[in-house]
Formats: C-alpha cells, structure tokens, sequence
C-alpha cells in the first residue's frame, strides 16, 4: 500500500494573510520605483533650467557686446562726418526729431512747396491743412492704392494708350512714305476669291 | 478688302499722314 500527499492547503485565514503580504510587497517596490522615476525627472529638469539659464545670459552677454560695439562704429562716424562738415552734420541732427515726429504725428498737406525751416517747425505754415490720419476717405485712398486682381505689375492704362499712339504713329509714317510698300504684304497674303474648288 | 487693296496711293498716303499726327496727339495728350 503506497500513501502520498498531493496537496496540502493552508487554512483560509493564512492564505489571505499570505496573499495580502505579498500584495503590500509588490506595492512598496511600485512606489519605489516611482520615487526614483521622480527623483530622475527633478534632477533633469533641474539640469535643463540651468542650462537655459546659462545659455539666456551668454546669449545676452553677447547681444550686448555687440551693440555696445555699434554704438561705437556709430560714434566713430558721427565723429568723423562731424570733422568733414559741422553744417551738415548739425543739420542732419537737427532732423533726427522731425523724421520720428513725422511717422506718429498727424500728416500735413500742403498747396505749394515750403521753405526748409518751416518744415521743421511745429507748427505748419498757411497753406497747409493739417488731415487727419483715419479721416482721409480711408476707402477711397485704400482703393486707388490697391492695384486691380488683373492688373499687370509696372504697367497702366496709360502705357497701354501709349503704346496704341505710338503704333498710329509707326504705321502712318510707313503709309506716308510709301503706300506701295506698305499695301505690299496685304496684296501677297489676300487673293480675290476665284468663286471655283481647289 | 480688295477695295481696299485697290486704293490709290494718294488717298493712302494722306491717310497714313492723318494716322501719324493722330498717334502724335495721342502721345501728347497722355504723356505730355
């Protein structure tokens, strides 16, 4: 007579005391691992920032070396137009202001050219009107301005009447100075209608 | 057209005359 064991069970109570062992061991390591997976990213992050850091105050070092350089070649040559002509030069610093006062303020017309100095002056002459930038048929000057869809760049209306006059010009000289001549190639490429079949 | 193949040269020439100064006026007038 042959006795052999093929399975032994726990009791109930220690199989659960079993399993929830097991489960709480398999949670730590998850949270574990998840402690280091964060610590990898904050070091990383870390890492990028210091170097944006660095990068942004090189980049910056830079940008001002080099205008620091510009203002200097514009000294130099302020300096040096200086020395070749004081009139100009202070002339043309004189106008510094008014060419930034011209693109924010409001535009002037004027009915006929007026001196230099008066250009310069604040307030503008007599025989100019002072127009509005928004009022001036905004429509009307946007429309004038705007070419056609069709149109064809560098070219108008007028070049093509020009064009046309000059064409009357050409061929009415050919036909003054010689009508034979000028009739010749009409003659060779219309022939009178015989009225048969080829 | 073969009337008018048939036209004098006279009759021609005064046409292509009338032409050019027409052509001359019309430059004039828009370039001028």
């Amino acid at each position: 007579m042959d006795v052999r064991i093929r399975r032994a069970d726990l009791p109930e109570q220690n199989s659960q005391a079993v399993y929830q062992r097991m489960q709480t061991e398999r949670q730590r390591e998850a949270a574990e691992f998840r402690a280091q997976g964060s610590q990898k990213s904050q070091e990383i992050r870390a890492r990028a920032d210091r170097d944006v850091t660095v990068l942004v105050a090189e980049t910056q070092t830079k940008a001002d070396t080099i205008r620091g350089e510009g203002d200097a070649e514009r000294n130099r040559i302020f300096a040096e137009a200086y020395g070749k002509d004081p009139d100009f030069f202070a002339f043309y610093r004189s106008m510094q202001p008014t060419r930034r006062d011209c693109a924010t303020t409001t535009p002037v017309w004027c009915s006929s050219p007026i001196p230099t100095s008066s250009a310069i002056s604040p307030t503008p002459p007599a025989n100019c009107v002072k127009t509005p930038r928004n009022r001036v048929s905004s429509a009307n000057e946007a429309s004038s301005r705007r070419p056609a869809a069709n149109a064809i760049p560098g070219c108008s209306m007028t070049d093509f009447i020009v064009a046309i006059g000059l064409v009357f010009v050409i061929e009415g000289l050919i036909f003054a100075a010689s009508p034979a001549a000028a009739s010749a190639p009409w003659r060779m490429f219309w022939r009178p209608p015989t009225g048969r079949c080829a | 057209m073969a009337h008018v193949l048939e036209t004098a040269d006279g009759p021609l020439r005064v046409i292509g005359i009338a032409s050019a100064v027409l052509g001359v006026v019309l430059v004039w007038l828009i370039r001028g």
